[in-house]
């Protein structure tokens, strides 16, 4: 055998080198005279090389002096650049110097010949291997889960790592909670049962240790070569490809090795990228749906609030959280004195504590529409109210096993009264403006679905002006901190009594939330958040002979007419008009100025916003008054229209001051504007 | 807003209806009339049936008028006809009597273009 260093020359080298040497010596043999003798293995040839002649077990110098009996026993020793290979031992005639001179320089540019062409012939196959492993790791990683099916990745990445050798298979395994999932076999051969137990793929997942096994003996088949590539991705999926043949076949190179492994990789990112894309697809299809069923609750659970009202300003806020949840609200203002507020919550989370509210919230509606269509001129009292809902509803919430808590409240600026009906729901705050003291206000009656028998009664307090009453949810006390504990209602009721707010509402309601997410330390909450700040003002009582109407209107342009309509049914009277023709056409002048004003530039062409025109009539006068939300107005900043016709616009102003005997505009710094039009009425006016 | 238009001679009359001319149907004005004229040209606005015009309505006027006569010298020119109670209280308010001749009806109206268009061929002469 050839001892040559076995990492640049094989067994091959050795056959090819003997082949040549013998087509080489034997013409040369016969004309120099000599017989030469080569020996390969252990078999008798004649031309005998052999350069393990340093293992005396396989080669007899006895042998070989008997076939070179009178010849001289030459050593040729190999090298190639310097490295020692080996020797050839030759039997040549006695003093034939010379020829074993021209013998050494043949065997020398033989070899580095044939050597030469073998290492360029691996330098060939090793750059087409490599050429072959970044096409398959150029294709399987431009495979991406939305442009192909999973399968047809998995294989792709499997047909890559058994590389068309015919008695190969491979397969992908990938840990998925905890177990290891396989993901198909790609079989050039037949059969693609592994020779292996799973648990050397755990092993070799688990330690993500790669794995060769050259000879590998099965319970069933012929032995088989193993090469199990483990990996673990930036995200943690863990997996490996295996690849296994015959014993006989192509063995496992560190390239192969180095290839698969980035194969496995491939693969394993492949499917991690598909788990990931799913999820991400499944998320979103949740989020939708909670963002409709947020909406949906926004629609049916939460009352619009109401418009800016004389005798009451209300602010509220409705955080829904990232669950449909049960809370509603609704607001029912009634005449121009007084405002019904509904504020509950339904046991339970989710579509069923939705649908359980909107019901609630409907009936509520049905019922107060059906007893002031009986007896317009009286307004139900709360506690009949509650009791008819209850009364209608209580089937339905036995059915879903549910209960309701809320609190129905009516402020009534005439006669400063609070009154309320609790049904089991979280406290009222009562801030007093003069004191600043702040006192939750309970009532007694249960939640409605706790009892068919249950009496429902309501609570009066009275106030002041500018006091303020807080509803809430129990989603607000409930808030917690890092440490689990409850914001609770002393906060709560710290905040109320605190500086900051002013008696505003909507300032309250943000020192609130600002308050709720630093406790919190998060602005999202796992509860619905509902606040209801309502500032209650005392209606100033109708002076003798006054008459007062109120208009409601949408900042739409087109509405204009209707507001004039109504100008002209306050002016005239109950029996006669109030004011000339001229001056009413006046005021209608200055009216639709004005709420032009507030539609285009308050509320910056908007249309969803409300504005609110009041009529009053009294001896003295005529006054309308437009109330809006919008950006307030200083109409000192408006400079006189020139009268040469250059400007098409900036009258409207000039036309308000020329058209009533007085305006007003006024501003309570609360985000609640008023322009007041009055027209006196004139002594030779009817009825002055 | 109903507006029509008819063309006698060389004036096109632009007629509106639904009794008033606010800052709801200003836009539709700008949109349906001055945007459509050509300019310079001889338009006769009839208001007989504008019960009621605000500052807006005053303003898409004078636009109108604009368009009509851009450089005020002619031979463009906008008058108007029909004007009622309220239309001619505001108007005198914004001075817009005084930009804008106004007639009592149309056929004055015409007529007043048709003298105009004497003078300026005799001027021309």
């Amino acid at each position: 055998m050839l001892t040559f260093n076995e990492t640049t020359v094989s067994d091959a080298v050795a056959q090819a080198l003997v082949g040549e040497l013998q087509a080489s010596f034997i013409p040369i043999a016969a004309t120099l005279g000599c017989s030469l003798a080569f020996r390969i293995d252990s078999r008798d040839e004649w031309l005998v090389i052999d350069p393990a002649c340093r293992c005396d077990d396989e080669y007899s110098v006895g042998d070989l002096d008997c076939l070179g009996a009178g010849r001289d026993l030459a050593t040729i020793p190999i090298e190639f650049e310097g490295t020692w290979l080996g020797d050839i031992r030759v039997c040549t005639p006695r003093a034939a110097a010379t020829t074993l001179g021209v013998l050494r320089q043949i065997i020398e540019s033989t070899l580095k010949r044939i050597l030469l062409e073998k290492q360029e012939s691996r330098l060939r196959n090793e750059l087409s291997e490599c050429r072959q492993n970044l096409e398959a790791l150029y294709e399987t990683h431009s495979l991406t889960p939305t442009s192909q099916s999973m399968e047809a990745i998995v294989d792709r990445v499997l047909s890559r790592a058994v590389g068309g050798e015919h008695d190969r298979r491979a397969a992908l395994w990938v840990e998925h909670n905890g177990t290891l999932e396989q993901f198909g076999t790609e079989a050039s051969g037949n059969g693609s049962r592994p020779p292996f137990d799973e648990g050397l793929i755990r092993t070799a997942v688990a330690e993500q240790r790669g794995l060769v096994i050259d000879d590998l003996q099965p319970e069933c088949g012929g032995s088989a070569r193993v090469l199990i590539a483990p990996v673990a991705s930036f995200h943690g999926t863990r997996g490996a490809v295996a690849v296994w043949g015959s014993a006989s076949g192509k063995p496992f190179d560190s390239r192969f090795v180095r290839q698969t492994q980035a194969l496995a990789t491939q693969g394993v990112m492949a499917l991690e990228g598909e788990r990931l894309y799913r999820a991400a697809l499944e998320n979103e299809l949740i989020r939708q749906e909670l963002d409709i069923g947020a909406r949906m609750q926004q629609m049916l659970l939460i009352g619009n609030q109401p418009n800016p009202l004389g005798f009451a300003h209300v602010a509220s806020l409705v955080l829904p959280s990232q669950r449909v949840g049960g809370d509603f609200v609704e607001f029912f203002p009634h005449q121009d004195h007084c405002i019904d507020i509904l504020i509950g919550d339904v046991m339970g989370k989710g579509l069923k504590a939705s649908l359980v509210g909107a019901a609630v919230a409907r009936q509520f509606h049905r019922t107060l529409c059906s007893l002031l269509s009986a007896r317009q001129d009286h307004l139900p009292r709360p506690e009949k109210i509650v009791s008819i809902v209850h009364e209608e509803i209580a089937r339905l919430l036995a059915e879903f096993d549910s209960f309701v808590t809320l609190n129905y409240a009516r402020i009534d600026a005439t006669t400063t009264r609070f009154e309320f009906v609790d049904c089991g729901h979280t406290p009222i705050l009562h801030h007093r403006r003069q004191t600043r003291q702040c006192q939750p206000i309970r009532g007694q009656s249960m939640p409605l679905g706790f009892s068919d028998r249950e009496s429902y009664e309501q609570v009066s307090v009275l106030y002041d002006d500018g006091d303020l009453f807080v509803f809430y949810s129990d989603g607000v006390t409930e808030v917690r901190d890092a440490n689990g504990e409850f914001f609770g209602l002393e906060r709560l009721i710290a905040l109320v009594e605190g500086p900051g707010h002013d008696g505003n509402p909507e300032a309250l309601i943000q020192i609130i939330q600002t308050a709720l997410a630093h406790f919190a330390g998060s602005d999202r909450f796992d509860d619905d958040l509902t606040i209801v700040v309502v500032e209650a003002h005392v209606a100033e009582p109708p002076k003798p002979g006054t008459r007062t109407a109120c208009l409601e209107i949408k900042s739409d342009l087109s509405r204009l007419e209707a507001v004039r309509s109504f100008v002209r049914s306050v002016c005239q009277g109950d029996d006669y008009p109030c004011l000339s023709a001229r001056r009413v056409s006046l005021l209608e002048l200055a009216v639709t100025e004005a709420i032009s004003n507030i539609m285009i530039h308050a509320y910056g062409g908007r249309t969803d916003c409300w504005i609110r025109v009041e009529g009053e009539i009294s001896n003295e006068c005529v006054l309308i008054r437009c109330t809006h939300t919008g950006e307030p107005f200083d109409p000192s900043t408006v400079e006189p229209p020139p009268f040469d016709g250059t400007r098409e616009g900036g009258y409207g102003v000039y036309l308000i001051d020329q058209s009533v005997d007085e305006v007003f505009y006024v501003q309570n710094g609360r985000g609640i504007h008023a322009i007041t039009l009055i027209q006196k009425r004139q002594l030779t006016e009817p009825g002055a | 807003m109903d507006i029509s238009f008819e063309t006698v001679g060389s004036v096109t009359i632009v007629t509106l209806g639904g009794t008033y001319f606010d800052a709801g149907r200003s836009k539709e004005f700008r949109r349906e009339v001055i945007e459509r004229l050509s300019s310079p040209a001889k338009i006769l606005i009839d208001l007989t049936e504008i019960q009621f015009i605000d500052s807006s309505g005053c303003g898409a006027i004078l636009a109108a008028s604009r368009r009509a006569n851009p450089t005020g010298q002619g031979p463009g020119d906008l008058k108007l006809c029909g004007v009622t109670k309220q239309v001619r209280m505001v108007f005198e308010m914004v001075r817009l009597h005084k930009i804008i001749d106004i007639y009592n009806t149309r056929d004055e109206a015409i007529r007043a273009f048709e003298v105009d268009s004497s003078a300026v061929a005799l001027a021309s002469r």
